[in-house]
């Protein structure tokens, strides 16, 4: 009855099943040979979901900053007051969920009783449960959630930057809103974002591990119902290309000044193959000049430009695309003039083509490590599942990029207008 | 998976986790000492200058493309203690061989750096590299006043050192900068030759075995004989009278951190009736701190306890607002007397059960959590695996739990405040 379509790669020696399920939910089993079982149920919803409506709708619903990953948490009750942690605690399995940009995601590992734990999430899931009560209750803990993350310098370090980055994105809010925003949730506007989202056609359910296809279709068939067509416009507004400001600095309580350095990228493809080629593209290139190996790092690490690693984070999807590099630093100043030196450098010399294929090699290396883990493997499965890609065929873009490919993405994206640097200074620091 | 532990040379140790479940192969190498004043601080330093630069590979720059070209094999240095032991040492991602696409014995030339970077560094004058040790120091200094930066974390390191002042167990396995600031090329240099030929040696290595690669180990990782220091933890029982500390900082939320003594160690043989007991306490999302001091009184966002196994002690930490400080506090200890009289529900204690059994299954899927387990086995004289202390677990009762509770004693409340008014 289900068509089940088998994808495989050679190289990676792995494989895995998809499913249209006849609900509306994309279903996609991953065998892997583990103790651990790793299920992870997302919705193509996340925090920059703040203005949708209907096709049908006149107006724009717009709601208030953080409400998405509250709405996550407010998942975890349901009507006959059973906590969900404490379903899962029956079969041992692990629960927990998050909320990203993009992505809201429930999942659990479990080495027993797996389909049991199954049953549990797609129930959960899809049976959701707000009265003022629950969400004033809410309002205390994720207050607290909040003020802890203030706390954190390598929050407030990379939520200055995308605010720097960009003008209107709504990257620019964050994820779970301030003590303010969240007070404004109300059951009525938990329901109108779950009643829009979390429709089973925009949802996919990834599961990794030793299980059996058909045994995972019996649980999607036991709990699951046909759902609505989805037909929702989530209100994206245009974005220019270049960052909305150079600088941006605050001071909090640490050891030695913190610095990210942002490349802001707008030019992103319609076609998926295109944006896996260059979301492997971007990533050999920031590690080509920034990464462990580089002259780069090595100069300002011998040189004390910097302490410690500098960390790298390439994204490209439909929605954003960036290269940052962050790190510690005595004077982020420095560190940032050097960078421009470099950037400029090798537009002239273009990059360097042994570097290229060893960095491609690194890559290779890393994506064959992440199916060590049958966590790894859902949740970089899901990534690209919901920007239209998938991993095996990404394995085989990356396999095959080119150099000249590789060296003009890197021309067109480094570019003045489009580089901003966020600090965080200690607070004794004048 | 297939177990084996062996002693090439004497105080050395190889552990070899021999599966085929994974496409990268972990090697890892720990020199094993007692946790000091005097060393704590040189030896952190050492793993830190070794990986700087060999005989072959004088640059970390060299050095970092030579593993690339081993398909990203990686050398990661480590620091840490376990009780009153501390570990420095290197852990190696080693991808396996089947999946070159050259001819490239990644395995082997990954050993061969580890080798050097153990025992060729890079010298000059017969001491390390000036530039090396002076770079590194400040590094690790820099990275001693860095653990700041992570309130939760600090808040948790921070009871434990008021907690164990006076013990061995509050010298951090990082050193201090005072001490760094002192340490000569010289000394360390001595240090560094002395702790290759005397510290004990625990080489663990999971993944596809063979002679082929026990012969590469035994190769590269070539110690000779020696007579280790006993490595061993002093143990405070029970706690006398309660310490009180707070401190302020530039902070939003404050952070509760209440250190308590166990009065139960891994080696007593009966420490799995304590693994029970913290996950009903607070070692879960069904615990009773999460259930009660989150989902009831909505006070914090996390709120657990954390116990050390070898020392006996455990911390309960949770980030509040300040003035519920005295609120957390006291339905922490509620929810601690409640286990004491045995008000644990068959459901609190079920999933208590289920999730341990769950997570001791999940080790094997992770190298550095077998690794973690059999370490902390081996300092305690223990070779149980996870599966066998699985079977001591289910025969639990409730009273087990009560009972561990009631050795439990409160011994330093930690409180990090938010300075004067946050609203300006």
């Amino acid at each position: 009855m289900n068509n089940i379509i088998e994808k495989s790669s050679a190289l990676l020696r792995e494989k895995y099943y998809y499913v249209k399920h006849k609900s509306g939910l994309d279903i996609y089993v991953f065998p892997k040979k583990m103790a651990s079982t790793y299920a992870l149920f997302g919705t193509k919803y996340g925090s920059i979901d703040s203005r949708f409506k209907q096709v049908s709708d006149e107006d724009f619903i717009e709601v208030p900053a953080g409400i998405a990953h509250f709405l996550e948490h407010k998942m975890f009750e349901n009507e006959d007051g059973v906590d969900t942690f404490a379903r899962f605690a029956k079969t041992g399995a692990q629960a927990n969920a998050y909320t990203s940009f993009g992505i809201t995601a429930y999942l659990f590992s479990a080495t027993d009783k797996v389909y049991e734990s199954l049953d549990i999430l797609l129930d959960y899931v899809t049976h959701p449960y707000f009265t003022k009560e629950n969400v004033d209750k809410e309002q205390g803990i994720i207050a607290q959630e909040i003020k802890m993350c203030e706390d954190n310098p390598g929050r407030a370090l990379s939520f200055n930057l995308l605010k720097s980055m960009y003008s209107d994105h709504n990257i620019r809010i964050d994820i779970a809103g301030t003590v303010e925003s969240i007070s404004q949730i109300t059951p009525e506007l938990l329901y109108s974002c779950y009643n829009t989202f979390y429709n089973l056609n925009n949802m996919a359910l990834c599961v990794c591990g030793e299980v059996d296809i058909d045994k995972v279709l019996e649980s999607a068939d036991r709990n699951l119902k046909e759902a609505e067509p989805f037909s929702v416009i989530s209100e994206a507004k245009p974005e220019k290309p270049q960052v909305d400001k150079k600088y941006c600095t605050c001071k909090m309580q640490v050891s030695m000044p913190m610095f990210a350095i942002g490349v802001k990228d707008v030019a992103i493809s319609a076609d998926p193959i295109e944006r896996m080629k260059k979301n492997a593209a971007i990533s050999v290139i920031s590690d080509m000049l920034f990464g462990k190996s580089s002259s780069f790092y090595n100069s300002m690490y011998d040189e004390g430009i910097v302490s410690g690693a500098i960390d790298l984070w390439a994204e490209h999807n439909k929605s954003y695309s960036f290269i940052t590099l962050s790190g510690e630093a005595p004077d982020p100043d420095v560190l940032y003039n050097r960078f421009l030196e470099l950037v400029e450098k090798t537009k002239v010399t273009g990059l360097d083509k042994e570097e290229f294929t060893r960095c491609k090699r690194v890559m290779y290396a890393g994506l064959v490590k992440s199916f060590d883990s049958t966590e790894e493997i859902a949740n970089n499965f899901l990534g690209y599942v919901f920007d239209d890609g998938d991993i095996l065929e990404f394995t085989d873009i990356m396999g095959n990029l080119d150099y000249e490919y590789t060296n003009k993405q890197f021309k067109d994206m480094f570019c003045d207008d489009y580089y901003t640097l966020s600090t965080v200074y200690p607070v004794d620091k004048e | 998976m297939s177990i084996k532990r062996f002693e090439p040379a004497k105080g050395v140790f190889v552990n070899v986790f021999d599966t085929p479940k994974f496409k990268n192969n972990y090697l890892s190498v720990s020199f094993a000492q007692p946790l000091s004043k005097e060393t704590s601080s040189m030896n952190a330093l050492l793993p830190l200058i070794l990986t700087r630069g060999t005989v072959n590979y004088p640059t970390m720059e060299k050095m970092s493309a030579a593993l690339d070209n081993l398909y990203a094999s990686t050398i990661n240095t480590r620091c840490f203690k376990k009780g009153e032991v501390q570990f420095i040492g290197f852990n190696c991602g080693i991808l396996s061989n089947s999946y070159a696409t050259d001819d490239c014995d990644i395995f082997g030339g990954t050993l061969d750096i580890l080798h050097e970077v153990i025992f060729k560094p890079y010298t000059e004058n017969g001491v390390f590299c000036e530039k090396y040790f002076e770079t590194e120091k400040k590094n690790l200094c820099d990275r001693i006043a860095a653990q700041i930066n992570n309130k939760t974390s600090y808040a948790i390191t921070r009871a434990n050192q008021e907690m164990c002042k006076e013990e061995s167990y509050g010298i951090s396995a990082m050193g201090d900068e005072e001490c760094v600031a002192k340490i000569d090329n010289h000394t360390l240099f001595e240090h560094y030759k002395n702790v290759i030929d005397t510290a004990q040696i625990e080489i663990f290595f999971v993944g596809e075995y063979s002679d082929e690669i026990e012969a590469k180990i035994l190769g590269a990782l070539c110690f000779k004989d020696r007579s280790p220091e006993v490595l061993s933890t002093s143990v405070v029982r029970s706690a006398a009278a309660v310490k009180e500390v707070t401190e302020s900082q530039n902070v939003n939320q404050a952070k509760l951190s209440i250190g308590f003594r166990t009065g139960k160690i891994l080696s007593d043989g009966d420490y799995y009736k304590f693994v029970l007991f913290n996950e009903v306490f607070g070692g879960s999302p069904t615990s009773k701190l999460f259930m009660n001091v989150r989902e009831k009184l909505s006070l914090c966002y996390y709120c657990k306890s954390i116990p050390e196994p070898q020392k006996g002690v455990m911390i309960v930490t949770a980030g509040v607002e300040e003035s519920n400080k005295e609120k957390a506090q006291n339905e922490i200890l509620a929810q601690l007397n409640d286990i004491c009289d045995c008000n644990i529900t068959d459901e609190e204690y079920e999933s208590a059960v289920q999730s341990i059994l769950n997570a001791y299954r999940e080790i094997d899927d992770n190298p550095e959590s077998i690794e973690s387990w059999y370490l902390g086995r081996m300092l305690s004289g223990l070779t149980t695996t996870p599966a066998e202390t699985a079977e001591q677990i289910k025969s639990c009762t409730k009273e087990d739990v009560a009972d561990m509770a009631k050795g439990i004693t409160l011994d330093t409340v930690y409180f990090m405040k938010p300075e004067g008014d946050s609203n300006e």
